[in-house]
């Protein structure tokens, strides 16, 4: 386990992704690394509530949810100060100004390296 | 005898009267004609003369007897005494124009003087001062010679014509037209084309009236039948009565500039259509009167009638929509400032509350003091292209969306098939399988613009791909036409091959004997309404749940599990002595609804 990744240790963290698979391979990763998960969720109001419930420290973001984008996710983290990371087919382009500082992972992306990227925010 | 004296003294009486008379009638002649009359002797001595002699010849009445070769006449003739001489010699007159020392003209006669009784008795000569007639016949001279010299150095075709152009008196054709020596009254039908023939008429017709100077352009024919071009001009040679006594003209061959100005005509032509068919218009402004053209695209783009505005740069700009005013007014002064072109995408308002998208571009052009006096420029309607262009991003954007998201897939599946997987051929035959089920689903949804996939489509793409239709009697798919999300298909189209696999390696259709029915409509079920999919096979293999286990994982995992995760969806899988019996129910509504409405565009 890298450092950078190492420090997820211990951290609460959203994850958004739709498709089961890559969640499920998201959450067994980042639980392997002593973080402790939240979710994984597929949908914005599953996505929301979670934000609403609790303290996070960071979060990954699938941008597209079975056909709904995940933005009003990613205000409400950025209101609440959560750090996160978007894991994404989409290009730079679609994402709104606003997100500029949130890093882009493209996918297809490994769960460490999506690890990584949420550690250095 | 006194009787007779007297008659004799009367009749002498009457003579003398009647030579008096006769007399006083030729100075009253000589007087009246004022030809001079000069009486020579045969010795040339003077016997009389007339008044207009004496200032000829410098001599009085005093001279009469003296011969006139001893006077120096001021006449240029010096030949006087020779010619008198050959006239008393052969006895005819000689007639000739002498020019005096004053330049005037006279009009000599020299004659035998012939006595009543036909007795040659001297000469005789008159002098009559033809001064004005010469003079005349001089100008006309030299005019008609200037004419000749003209007509012989001039390119040009010259042309008479009488004063109703009737008839053509003349036409020097200068090696273009033929020409014409003799007047003719079929002139029109030898030099101009038959179907020029009315415009040409028509003009003579207005000038005449008038007595206005002709000019038109016309065809005429050359004398190996060509046509050519030419610019006629004829002024009307006016009489001191005011009437018009002949016309005058002269005719240039313009064909080379006809046939210019008509590729001209024909190249502004081309690029007005050019420019019309382009979708483009244009506009010409002169900086200096504010004078504006407009083509006429340029009033449709702007939503305008073809000339319902005023054309003008105020015109123009308050088309342009008012939050992009300012911007445009800015890049044009650049322009105008840097000499640089105005290049600007804006929107404007048409009259009709319409917005639009326009590019336009345009160049100003400058006098020699760098001052600007016109701009030509472009515009053209965008909002089309946009459109076109935005739904050809949020496409790109889409196609990159899922690919990326399918290489994540793969990846995924990847992952679960080497898990699952005892040997590397056991892997590389499911990962195909898979592959080819999701490339299935990819062709499916590439068409989906035009014909949304439907579960019936779904589920038929998968069973022939097994081949499974073959054997049509132990297959029963029912249930209506649904179209499905694209954003739920692929999920579900895993979850359809995996029971189809199962199916065909382990289930009803892995011998001869099964069943399989699939089955849909659509259910309520928690107040929600749902699309529920029953498979149902019997007469299959019975098959315990230890056979393959870890493969029927994968497909169970799916079923069990993505499918509630991904699509909401409520499962239920079961295997049962004929094979597997599953049940799908998928939400039809909310974030994760299965079938496609219109906010699916």
């Amino acid at each position: 386990m890298d450092k950078a990744a190492g420090s997820l240790k211990g951290r609460r963290v959203l994850l958004v992704e739709d498709d089961y698979f890559i969640a499920e391979e998201m959450n067994r990763t980042f639980r392997d690394m002593g973080v402790e998960v939240v979710g994984p969720v597929a949908t914005v109001g599953e996505a929301l509530r979670l934000i609403e419930s609790g303290h996070l420290d960071g979060a990954v973001l699938d941008i597209n949810l079975q056909g709904e984008l995940a933005f009003a996710v990613a205000d409400l983290l950025l209101e609440r100060c959560v750090p996160f990371v978007f894991a994404t087919g989409y290009d730079q382009s679609v994402i709104p100004a606003r997100f500029a500082s949130a890093i882009r992972c493209e996918k297809p992306v490994s769960p460490v390296a999506l690890a990584r990227a949420l550690a250095l925010r | 005898m006194n009787e007779e004296l007297q008659a004799v003294n009367a009749e002498l009486k009457n003579k003398l009267d009647n030579i008096s008379t006769a007399h006083s009638d030729l100075q009253n002649l000589t007087a009246a004609t004022e030809i001079g009359t000069l009486f020579l002797d045969e010795k040339l001595r003077i016997r009389m003369f007339t008044p207009p002699v004496v200032d000829l010849f410098n001599i009085a009445e005093m001279d009469i007897g003296r011969a006139i070769t001893d006077f120096t006449n001021r006449l240029s003739y010096e030949e006087i005494g020779s010619d008198v001489a050959r006239v008393l010699r052969d006895l005819t007159p000689v007639e000739s124009e002498i020019r005096s020392k004053d330049n005037r003209w006279f009009m000599m006669r020299l004659r035998p003087y012939r006595t009543i009784e036909d007795r040659i008795s001297g000469t005789v000569l008159t002098f009559i001062d033809i001064t004005d007639r010469v003079e005349a016949e001089h100008k006309l001279r030299e005019s008609e010679r200037r004419f000749r010299a003209l007509v012989q150095a001039s390119s040009q075709v010259l042309y008479r014509m009488s004063p109703q152009w009737r008839e053509m008196r003349q036409l020097s054709g200068s090696g273009f037209l033929s020409d014409m020596r003799a007047p003719n009254p079929e002139w029109l039908e030898h030099y101009i084309l038959p179907e020029e023939q009315p415009r040409v008429r028509a003009a003579i017709h207005e000038v005449i009236a008038d007595k206005k100077p002709f000019e038109l352009e016309h065809r005429v024919r050359l004398p190996d039948g060509a046509t050519r071009w030419t610019l006629s001009r004829a002024v009307p040679i006016i009489d001191e009565n005011g009437e018009i006594e002949e016309w005058f003209g002269a005719a240039t061959d313009v064909t080379a500039g006809k046939v210019a100005e008509e590729a001209l005509r024909g190249s502004e032509e081309s690029l007005r259509l050019a420019l019309e068919v382009g979708g483009l218009g244009t506009w010409d402004r002169d900086l200096l009167t504010g004078e504006c053209i407009w083509s006429a695209n340029q009033y449709r783009i702007f939503g305008l009638e073809v000339g319902e505005a005023e054309p003008s740069e105020a015109a123009w700009l308050e088309c342009v929509h008012p939050d992009d005013l300012d911007e445009v007014k800015a890049a044009m002064a650049t322009a105008r400032d840097e000499h640089s072109v105005f290049e600007r995408e804006f929107r404007i308002q048409r009259p009709d509350g319409a917005t639009r998208w326009c590019f336009s571009r345009g160049q100003f052009y400058y006098d020699r003091e760098d001052k600007p006096v016109r701009m030509i420029g472009v515009v053209e309607d965008t909002t089309e292209r946009r459109e076109w262009s935005e739904r050809q991003q949020v496409m790109v954007a889409e196609l990159q969306h899922r690919t990326r998201n399918l290489l994540a897939v793969v990846r995924s599946i990847v992952g679960q098939t080497i898990k699952a997987s005892g040997t590397l051929e056991e892997f590389r035959d499911r990962l195909n399988d898979r592959l080819a089920a999701l490339s299935r689903v990819q062709g499916l949804m590439s068409r989906s613009d035009k014909e949304p996939i439907t579960l019936r489509a779904l589920i038929t793409a998968e069973l022939e791909a097994l081949g499974a239709v073959t054997s049509p009697e132990r297959l029963s798919v029912e249930g209506p036409d649904v179209p499905l999300r694209n954003a739920a298909v692929q999920t579900l189209a895993l979850g359809l091959h995996e029971l189809a696999t199962n199916a065909r390696k382990y289930g009803a259709l892995a011998n001869d004997a099964g069943h399989l029915a699939i089955e849909w409509r659509s259910e309520t079920i928690d107040g929600e309404a749902h699309l529920v999919i029953d498979w149902i096979e019997t007469g299959g293999n019975a098959r315990a749940d230890g056979d393959d286990a870890s493969h029927k994982g994968y497909g169970q995992e799916l079923i069990e599990k993505a499918l509630p995760y991904t699509l909401g969806a409520k499962t239920s899988h079961e295997l049962t002595a004929g094979g597997v019996r599953c049940t799908i129910a998928l939400p039809m509504s909310g974030p994760r609804r299965v079938i496609r409405d219109t906010r699916d565009g």
